[in-house]
């Protein structure tokens, strides 16, 4: 008879406001495996660390150590049972040095051993095959050596289980494989590892067994038996099939497709084949050469009147520095930017909003709206000052109330009276509200930074109607989501962000979702 | 302007700045170990007026300062039990809370002046002195020098500095974050009752309604500057201390300014601190509140 699993979930329910991120999730970690868990952006591999880890409290179901459902669970109660937790983002305390944040955890009382933490630290390192200086300063670490730290510290606790949250995504490929030559060592040793990554290659190479989470839910597992029976290449499709959920898709839009001539004659060589471009199309509005920054580098791109070019890719991919760099928000960049021939470069946020930039941020209260203002001044927020809503500093009542009763209506915001604090809205008619403002006459680039992102399925609907129309019009669209449902939906192309590259641009059409994924999880 | 350069004058001005120093070093020390472990405290100033009114009327009714100290300490950390559950527990805005802390002990306290020392205003025997000094005073120095020793060489001084600036890090290493912000809440508590109860008991040797008069807010301050060294708070309540007295020996010299320029002298010395000294890094985590999980 087999020993029951080291750890695991059995049906655990975890519900956010607003969100399922996990829908009765059964997953078990076995000693001297790899367990690898997959799954695109929001899929709840995090959610299932918390569970694990003792972060997070199951809404339902149970997390079992020994196949016994435990009554309680936290962090603490975790590193008694021998879990060890590296999560995504680091815990060290950056005004400490990595020594002092080795001992964290021992009782109060004692005197801190930083000499001997040191020393232990260097060796373990030895032994890991890199060289950390303990007495440094955790925040002066880079990130990936931060993680190293941190891998280190829940190794030296002798557990029985380690749980990886994205492990190699701060690490170059060395660091990476080195990491994933050591796991597999680890395990031999009798360790149960959970490995969570989305790029499928990394998880093929080491992982015993592999589960697949999509939107809350496991669609599908391998065991050690398929993994091995298995080839490499069907593994992945199968795999990518679980991810992504492929299904056919068929663009919204009464759509044309064309066949490139223009764009290949701008020497765009990351465009291939046909794009689909709608009736109006022709002329390149934005024209994007070499962009880069600190966390871009060198994007390519341009985006024709009408289109809608989606940007898919793991969050934290340089999303919100390309759109940011783009509306002027951040002016640290090089490369080009040309709107209708025109640069860009060196304006600023309201230069380019003159000159039809438009950008909805993803950060709806913090950065789209001001919540205490009324939502008829929230409508012009871009424009306060301007005639004729403003006339020798003093606001005109009357013209600001007939442009938001106006705007009111053709986005059907549903709002008691222009006047009413937009804070009362739900998130979706703060989002028309921001769409009413950022959609006017004028508009010649839009950026959509994740523009459903939190929104109930009618919501969402009406705003990517608007998006349609808006593109309709002649705009350019650049629609950033993490949500590839919405980029297969709407964009006629979609391009890749990695690392701060653009990995490839795709146009829609049957296959595209496999190709986008692939361009994902390479 | 006689007797200026007097050694009986100097004394007597250093040995008040002295006194004066000390409930804002008692507060500040609580404070400074609140902020570290990422509490804001703005609640302090009700504190040491609690630690000043419960002080002082215990020590009238057993004719004992110690009791008044002790029961002032005890004053002190029962109103920072509901900062503790407020803020703490229940993740609300520390500085809202702690401005209506301050709020209500200002208003109970001079309510219960009002009836019960009102009418007579009774002032308490002077303090018996060991070596010149009240013992206390060797206490508080002696504290400074604990604090000090306590954030650099144990690891409860390692965890405090993990809770003001990643707490996340101390509840992954398995050290509950909201107990220990807990009980560094209550310890601040303790320490700014002592210190009230020093200012009415020593200090003045009677309680006057708003008698703190702010010095939970210097002590603020104080703690802010000196980041996590508790001898730059002895520092800085010195310098209160001789500016505060200077306030009183100017008057006694008759030096002819209006006496409420001379009252703003240390609030001055304050500002011009903040403004020469300030700008320097907080805990990253200060003010925060930490949930476990939160995203």
């Amino acid at each position: 008879m087999t020993p029951p699993p080291v750890l695991a979930l059995r049906r655990a329910d975890k519900r956010f406001p607003g969100v399922i991120a996990c829908d009765g999730i059964d997953f078990a970690l076995r000693a001297g495996e790899v367990h690898a868990l997959l799954g695109e952006n929001g899929a709840g591999k995090s959610t299932v660390v918390g569970l694990l880890a003792g972060t997070q409290r199951p809404d339902g179901g149970a997390v079992c150590l020994d196949g016994t459902p435990l009554a309680r669970h936290s962090p603490a109660l975790a590193l008694a049972r021998g879990i060890g937790v590296v999560t995504q983002h680091s815990v060290l305390v950056p005004t400490m040095t990595v020594a002092e944040n080795m001992l964290l955890g021992g009782a109060w009382w004692q005197s801190p051993a930083r000499a001997s933490a040191a020393r232990q630290f260097r060796d373990a390192c030895a032994g890991f095959g890199i060289a950390i200086d303990p007495n440094a300063l955790a925040g002066s670490l880079s990130p990936g050596a931060q993680l190293q730290g941190e891998i280190i510290r829940a190794l030296r606790r002798k557990g029985r289980v380690l749980i990886l949250d994205e492990p190699t995504s701060p690490l170059g490929p060395a660091a990476s494989a080195h990491l994933l030559a050591h796991l597999r060592w680890l395990c031999d040793s009798g360790l149960a590892i959970l490995l969570i990554t989305h790029r499928l290659d990394e998880a093929l190479d080491v992982a015993d067994r592999v589960t697949v989470l999509r939107r809350g839910k496991v669609t599908g597992s391998l065991d050690p038996a398929d993994l091995a029976a298995t080839p490499r290449d069907v593994l992945t499709a199968q795999i990518r099939a679980m991810m992504f959920g492929v299904t056919p898709v068929t663009p919204v839009t009464p759509v044309t497709p064309v066949t490139l001539g223009q764009a290949g004659a701008q020497g765009h060589g990351t465009i291939a084949g046909q794009r689909w471009i709608p009736a109006c199309a022709g002329m390149t509005r934005l024209h994007v050469a070499g962009l880069t920054c600190n966390t871009l580098t060198g994007i390519d791109f341009s985006i024709a009147q009408g289109e809608i070019l989606g940007v898919a890719g793991i969050d934290g991919n340089g999303q919100t520095a390309l759109a940011e760099t783009l509306a002027g928000h951040s002016q640290h960049s090089t490369g080009q930017i040309l709107l209708d021939g025109t640069p860009l470069d060196g304006l600023r946020v309201a230069a380019r909003h003159a000159r039809g930039v438009r950008y909805l941020s993803d950060d709806r209260i913090g950065e789209g709206t001001v919540g205490a203002l009324p939502v008829a001044l929230n409508l012009l927020l871009k424009r306060i000052g301007a005639a004729p809503f403003w006339r020798f500093g003093m606001h005109r009542e009357a013209a600001i109330s007939e442009h938001a009763a106006r705007a009111i209506a053709d986005f059907d915001i549903r709002v008691p009276q222009p006047w009413a604090r937009l804070a009362t809205l739900s998130g979706g008619n703060m989002q028309k509200v921001m769409l009413a403002r950022e959609l006017d006459g004028a508009a010649r680039l839009i950026i959509y930074h994740k523009p459903t992102i939190g929104l109930d399925a009618r919501s969402a609907d009406a705003v990517q109607q608007r998006i349609r129309q808006a593109a309709a019009t002649g705009c350019a669209s650049l629609l950033i989501s993490a949500d590839l449902d919405e980029l297969l939906l709407l964009s006629h192309r979609i391009g890749v962000l990695d690392q701060g590259r653009i990995a490839g641009i795709v146009a829609n059409g049957p296959g595209a979702r496999v190709r986008i994924a692939t361009l994902m999880t390479q | 302007m006689t007797g200026l350069g007097s050694g009986a004058f100097l004394g007597q001005f250093a040995a008040g700045s002295l006194t004066a120093a000390m409930p804002l070093l008692l507060g500040g020390l609580g404070e400074q170990l609140s902020e570290r472990a990422g509490v804001l405290n703005v609640g302090i100033e009700g504190m040491m007026l609690a630690g000043a009114y419960a002080g002082f009327a215990v020590a009238y009714s057993t004719g004992g300062l110690w009791p008044g100290l002790l029961a002032g300490a005890a004053a002190g950390a029962l109103v920072a039990l509901p900062m503790l559950l407020l803020c703490v527990r229940w993740a609300l805005d520390q500085v809202v809370v702690g401005i209506a802390l301050t709020l209500g002990v200002q208003g109970l306290t001079a309510l219960l002046h009002h009836f019960a020392f009102s009418t007579s205003y009774p002032r308490l025997p002077a303090p018996e002195l060991w070596l010149g000094r009240f013992p206390l005073d060797y206490a508080a120095l002696a504290m400074c020098l604990g604090l000090a020793g306590l954030y650099r060489h144990t690891l409860l001084g390692l965890h405090l500095h993990a809770a003001g600036e990643r707490p996340v890090a101390l509840d992954m290493a398995g050290i509950s974050v909201s107990r220990l912000r807990g009980a560094a809440v209550l310890a601040t508590g303790g320490l700014a009752g002592l210190g009230g109860a020093y200012l009415s008991e020593v200090s003045a040797g009677v309680f006057v309604p708003f008698m703190t008069n702010g010095a939970g807010f210097i002590c603020i301050v104080l703690a802010m500057l000196a980041r996590g060294r508790p001898l730059l708070v002895l520092g800085g309540a010195l310098l209160f201390g001789v500016s505060l007295s200077s306030a009183t020996a100017l008057q006694l010299l008759g030096v002819d300014v209006p006496s409420d320029v001379v009252q703003m002298l240390p609030f001055a010395v304050v500002m011009l601190l903040l403004v020469v000294l300030g700008g320097g890094r907080l805990p990253a985590a200060l003010g925060v509140a930490y949930r476990r999980g939160d995203r």
